[in-house]
């Protein structure tokens, strides 16, 4: 008696209900760096992998790291803004998270455009001092503008990260008020 | 030749000679996608569980390499590997003393008046046993003789195990039909 004996045999619709059947799935990218994980912790993948990927690791945490920073300084409601600094820091964190970019130089460049960041914070406090107010304005505009790009670079990346999601919020609320305050100073960069 | 373009035997080579990680990603993304949905059937559709499933076969996969024989392809021994760690989160599960201390053979039937489930629901619905069977069987074309080999019962009970999974996912599927049969 072979399998096609059995009296309760599939009708040609059952079998081609079970043919309708999706036989692949794409699996969550998550599950992947799992199970390459577990294999690492094995001792069954390389340790010149384990290096390639960890540097791979580093350069991730150290942009998200230098990304919040900066984040951090404008949305604590620091008037800030220097359109070159800002768009430094935007490609810089742009090269680090491609796959194909030297994992240090492109920490060396968000180190440097970070430290251009932080003495433009100190430029534009010593200008508000001296109630130079259209230019802390545009500064602050161009700042915003660059760190909103380079959050939302972050959070194509990261896209369920609750806490870029928030800074995400706070951003996009700035730019609708600075949106309605057209008749404003006009904008000028300033150079630093 | 570029590594994604290597034969499953090739990346299988550079993995157990130099621990390759390249090689073994161009690997997994090859088979995974076929593994994790036979898993999940094979599971009852416990999604956490066949990830976990999914991540020991590999890791038991990649330990036994250097000693598989290459008399199957390598996705028909990956579901192999599968099929047994999925059987032991199963066996696990029955053990544990929500579920009692016997193998589950009555199913999970939906009330009275639910209407028609989908094939996948139902087959899920099945007692384990039955289902595993019905899965090999009619989704993955396993004869009984081979169903018997991999799951170690004998020929008639896979035969008898799948004729009550048929019967079962019949009353379902379609309980008015089912009941004029």
């Amino acid at each position: 008696m072979n399998d096609h004996d059995l009296p309760d045999e599939l009708t040609s619709e059952e079998r081609e209900a079970f043919a309708s059947l999706p036989r692949e799935r794409i699996p969550p990218a998550t599950l992947e760096e799992r199970v390459v994980g577990a294999l690492r912790a094995e001792g069954l993948l390389s340790d010149a992998t384990r290096q390639r990927a960890g540097a791979q690791g580093f350069r991730r945490s150290w942009v998200a790291a230098a990304v919040a920073a900066g984040l951090a300084l404008f949305v604590s409601g620091v008037a800030v803004g220097h359109w070159s600094a800002g768009e430094r820091v935007a490609d810089a964190v742009s090269a680090a998270l491609d796959h194909g970019a030297d994992p240090q130089q492109a920490a060396t460049e968000v180190q440097e455009a970070g430290s251009e960041y932080v003495r433009a914070v100190a430029h534009l406090a010593e200008l508000a001092g001296q109630d130079t107010g259209g230019e802390l304005a545009s500064g602050a505009e161009a700042a915003r503008v660059a760190l909103h790009a380079a959050a939302l670079e972050l959070a194509r990346v990261r896209p369920d990260d609750p806490t870029l999601r928030l800074v995400l919020a706070v951003l996009e609320e700035r730019a609708d008020a600075a949106s309605d305050t057209t008749a404003g100073p006009a904008r000028k960069t300033i150079w630093f | 030749m570029a590594i994604p373009d290597l034969s499953d035997r090739d990346l299988s080579d550079r993995i157990v000679r130099g621990g390759d990680e390249a090689a073994f990603r161009v690997l997994y993304r090859r088979h995974t996608p076929a593994l994790l949905p036979f898993v999940l059937r094979v599971l009852g559709g416990a999604e956490a569980d066949a990830e976990d499933v999914v991540q020991d076969t590999w890791v038991r996969a990649v330990r036994a390499l250097p000693r598989f024989r290459w008399e199957s392809s390598l996705r028909t021994w990956l579901l192999g590997i599968g099929l047994n760690r999925a059987r032991e989160v199963l066996r696990g599960r029955n053990r544990a003393p929500a579920h009692g201390a016997e193998e589950r053979e009555v199913p999970v039937l939906p009330p009275p008046t639910a209407e028609r489930l989908d094939l996948e629901r139902a087959i899920a619905c099945l007692p384990d046993g039955y289902r595993t069977v019905l899965l090999l069987h009619d989704l993955e074309g396993f004869t009984h003789p081979e169903i018997s080999e991999r799951l170690d019962i004998a020929i008639g009970t896979s035969r008898s195990q799948l004729h009550h999974a048929r019967r079962t996912l019949r009353r379902l599927l379609d309980p008015a039909a089912e009941e004029t049969r």
